[in-house]
C-alpha cells in the first residue's frame, strides 16, 4: 500500500517503506475535572518517502498526533497503520527527534549513536564505522567525543537526527525540531533538513508552528484546528526543491496557510 | 569568582582562580583553612595560658603528641583504618540496597505501595535506640556494625533513587523505546544513568549520618575503632588520647567526603559543565 507522493516531488525517488495511514484517530486526556479531547477524528495518509508537515496553533494536538504515530501513546479511538500494519508500540521503524534534549546528556555524541545501534546488535568496528559515517553526514566529524552540553543547539539537533538515522528507520518523526534554535540557525537548519531528506528519502512527519518551515519543506501541509485538533484542510505544494521564496506561488501558499491558521489562533 | 566562596572547606580548589599564578593559588588554598588555624591557635593559647584548665580541654600540643605516638605506635592508625573501613562498607551496602529498593519501588506501583510505608516508617525509630536489639540479634562483631551503619546509609539513597526515577525525561525513555530497547534495557541504558546524580547526592547525605552511627556502634560495643578508643580514653580520663580520637574521627569524615567527591567526578563527568 504505497501512496504516491502528492505534488511534484523533484528529482528524488520515493522509498518503498514508510507509508502511514491515520484512520479516524481521536485522543482524550484525563484531567481532574474530567477528560479533554486533544484530537478528534483525524484521518489522512502519508505516502512512503513523503515530507508531510503538521501545522496548527499551539495546543492543537499536533505533537500528540506525532506521539501516537510514534506508538508512545495510544489513540483513544481510531487506528494508525504503518505499511498496512497497525501501530501499537514504538519501534525502530520510526525514529523521533524532539524540540530539545533528545540526546542522552550522560554520554558523548558517539556514545549516543552507539546506544542507538546496540538493540540491532551492531557493536565494535561496524559501530565505529557507522558512527564516523553518520557524524560526517550531519557535519559533526570530530565531535564524537563531545558531550551534548558542549555543543550548540543546532549541533545538538543534528546529532539527534544522526542518532535516529543511524538505525535506519523508514519514518522520521520531527517534533518542532528547529523550535528551540535562534532565527539564523533555524534558517540554515531548514536547508539542512531538506538536504538530509532529499538524500535519505525517508518518510518525514514534521510538526511545527512556523509557516515558513511548512512552505519551505512540506510536500503536503496539514492544517489542524484549535483544540480538539481536527484536519482543517490539507495543501499539496507542487513547488520544486529547493524552493524560491520570491516565487509568487510560494507567497500564495504561505498566505493560504496563514489565513487558515489565523482563524484558529486565539489570543491568550 | 569572588574570594569569599573559597571560605567553604573544599571550595578552595573549586574557586580555582585561574587568572592568578600558582603562588597566589596556593596562598588562597591555605587561607581557605584559616578558620581551622584560628581555632588551633586559640586552643593552644588559651590552654597554655591556663585560662582553660586541662581538665576541661587538654593542650593542643599534648593532643598532637598523642596522635603522633598513636600513629607511630600503629594502634591509632589501625583504629582509624578500622573505623574508615566500617563506614565505607556500610555506605557501599547502603548504596546497593538503597538503589535496589529505589528501583523496585520507583518502577512498580505495587511494590511502592507494599514497601515504601515500611521503609519510611523504619526511619521514625532512632537507630541508636535499636542498638541493643541489633547486638542481641547480630552479636558484637563486624556484621552488627555493618547492619547498624547500613540501616541509616540506605535510606537517602533509596529516597533519591526513587525520586530520580520519577524525574527521568520521558523523551529519553521514548527515544530508547524507538531504538528498540525493552524495559530492562531502558533501566540500564537510560533510567539508571539519568538517576545517577540523584543517587550520588543520596550517598552524600548518607555519609555524615553513617559516620555518626559508626561512632555510636563502636562506643556501645566494640574492641576496636575510634569510637571505642574515644569512650575508653574518656572514661579513664586520658583526655589527650580522647581528643586525638575525636580529631581523627574528623579526618575520617573528611576522607569519606573526599572519596565521594572523587567518585562523583568519575561517575557523572557530564555534570561538571563546560
Amino acid at each position: 500500500m504505497i501512496a504516491a507522493p502528492a505534488g511534484e516531488a523533484g528529482s528524488f525517488d520515493v522509498g518503498t517503506a514508510g507509508s502511514i495511514t491515520i484512520e479516524a484517530v481521536s485522543r482524550a486526556y484525563e484531567v481532574k475535572s474530567g477528560s479533554v479531547l486533544a484530537l478528534e477524528n483525524v484521518s489522512f495518509r502519508v505516502g512512503a518517502g513523503q515530507f508531510v508537515v503538521l501545522i496548527g496553533p499551539s495546543g492543537c494536538g499536533k505533537s500528540t498526533l506525532l506521539h501516537c504515530i510514534g506508538g508512545f501513546i495510544p489513540p483513544t479511538s481510531g487506528r494508525i497503520l504503518l505499511d498496512g500494519a497497525e501501530i501499537r508500540t514504538p519501534g525502530p521503524d520510526r525514529g523521533i527527534v524532539f524540540q530539545r534534549e533528545s540526546l542522552f546528556p550522560w554520554m558523548t555524541i558517539e556514545g549516543n549513536l552507539k546506544t542507538a545501534l546496540r538493540p540491532k546488535r551492531i557493536v565494535g568496528a561496524e559501530a565505529d564505522r557507522l558512527c564516523t559515517e553518520y557524524l560526517g553526514a550531519v557535519g559533526l566529524s570530530g565531535f564524537g567525543g563531545a558531550y551534548p552540553h558542549q555543543l550548540s543547539g543546532g549541533m545538538q539537533q543534528r546529532a539527534a537526527i544522526a542518532r535516529t538515522l543511524i538505525y535506519q528507520p523508514s519514518v522520521l518523526l520531527l517534533d518542532e525540531p528547529l523550535g528551540a534554535l535562534d532565527a539564523q540557525t533555524r534558517e540554515l537548519m531548514k536547508e539542512w533538513v531538506l538536504d538530509i531528506w532529499l538524500r535519505e528519502r525517508k518518510t518525514v512527519v514534521y510538526v511545527t508552528h512556523d509557516l515558513d518551515e511548512a512552505v519551505f519543506l512540506g510536500q503536503k501541509v496539514i492544517v489542524l484546528t484549535n483544540r480538539p485538533g481536527r484536519v482543517k484542510f490539507a495543501v499539496d505544494i507542487a513547488l520544486a526543491y529547493p524552493r524560491d521564496r520570491r516565487d509568487p506561488h510560494y507567497e500564495e501558499v504561505r498566505e493560504q496557510l496563514w489565513q487558515g491558521i489565523r482563524e484558529e489562533v486565539r489570543f491568550a | 569568582m569572588s574570594g569569599t566562596r573559597a571560605h567553604i572547606i573544599g571550595g578552595a580548589e573549586r574557586a580555582g582562580v585561574v587568572r592568578h599564578g600558582i603562588v597566589a593559588r596556593m596562598l588562597h588554598g591555605v587561607l581557605a583553612y584559616y578558620p581551622l588555624l584560628l581555632i588551633a591557635v586559640l586552643w593552644e593559647a588559651l590552654t597554655a595560658a591556663g585560662i582553660i584548665g586541662t581538665d576541661v580541654l587538654p593542650r593542643l600540643d599534648a593532643v598532637l603528641v598523642a596522635i603522633w605516638r598513636g600513629l607511630t605506635g600503629t594502634t591509632l592508625l589501625v583504629d582509624t583504618g578500622i573505623s574508615l573501613f566500617r563506614v565505607l562498607a556500610g555506605l557501599a551496602a547502603g548504596l546497593g540496597i538503597g538503589i535496589a529498593l529505589g528501583v523496585l519501588t520507583g518502577l512498580s506501583r505495587r511494590w511502592d505501595a507494599y514497601v515504601s510505608p515500611l521503609l519510611i516508617g523504619s526511619q521514625a525509630f532512632p537507630r541508636s535506640a535499636l542498638l541493643p536489639l541489633f547486638i542481641v540479634w547480630f552479636g558484637l562483631g563486624e556484621f552488627e556494625k555493618l547492619v547498624v551503619i547500613t540501616s541509616v546509609a540506605f535510606f537517602p539513597v533509596f529516597i533519591n533513587t526513587y525520586e530520580g526515577l520519577k524525574r527521568v525525561n520521558v523523551q529519553h525513555i521514548w527515544s530508547a523505546r524507538a531504538m528498540g530497547y525493552r524495559p530492562a534495557g531502558i533501566l540500564l541504558a537510560v533510567q539508571l544513568p539519568s538517576t545517577l546524580p540523584y543517587i550520588m547526592s543520596g550517598i552524600r547525605i548518607a555519609a555524615p549520618t553513617s559516620v555518626t552511627m559508626m561512632v555510636v556502634a563502636e562506643m556501645v560495643g566494640a574492641r576496636s575503632g575510634l569510637g571505642q578508643l574515644v569512650i575508653t580514653a574518656g572514661q579513664s580520663y586520658r583526655f589527650p588520647e580522647m581528643f586525638a580520637g575525636v580529631v581523627l574521627l574528623g579526618v575520617v569524615g573528611l576522607l569519606v567526603h573526599a572519596l565521594i567527591n572523587m567518585s562523583d567526578r568519575l561517575a557523572i563527568p557530564w555534570n561538571t559543565g563546560p
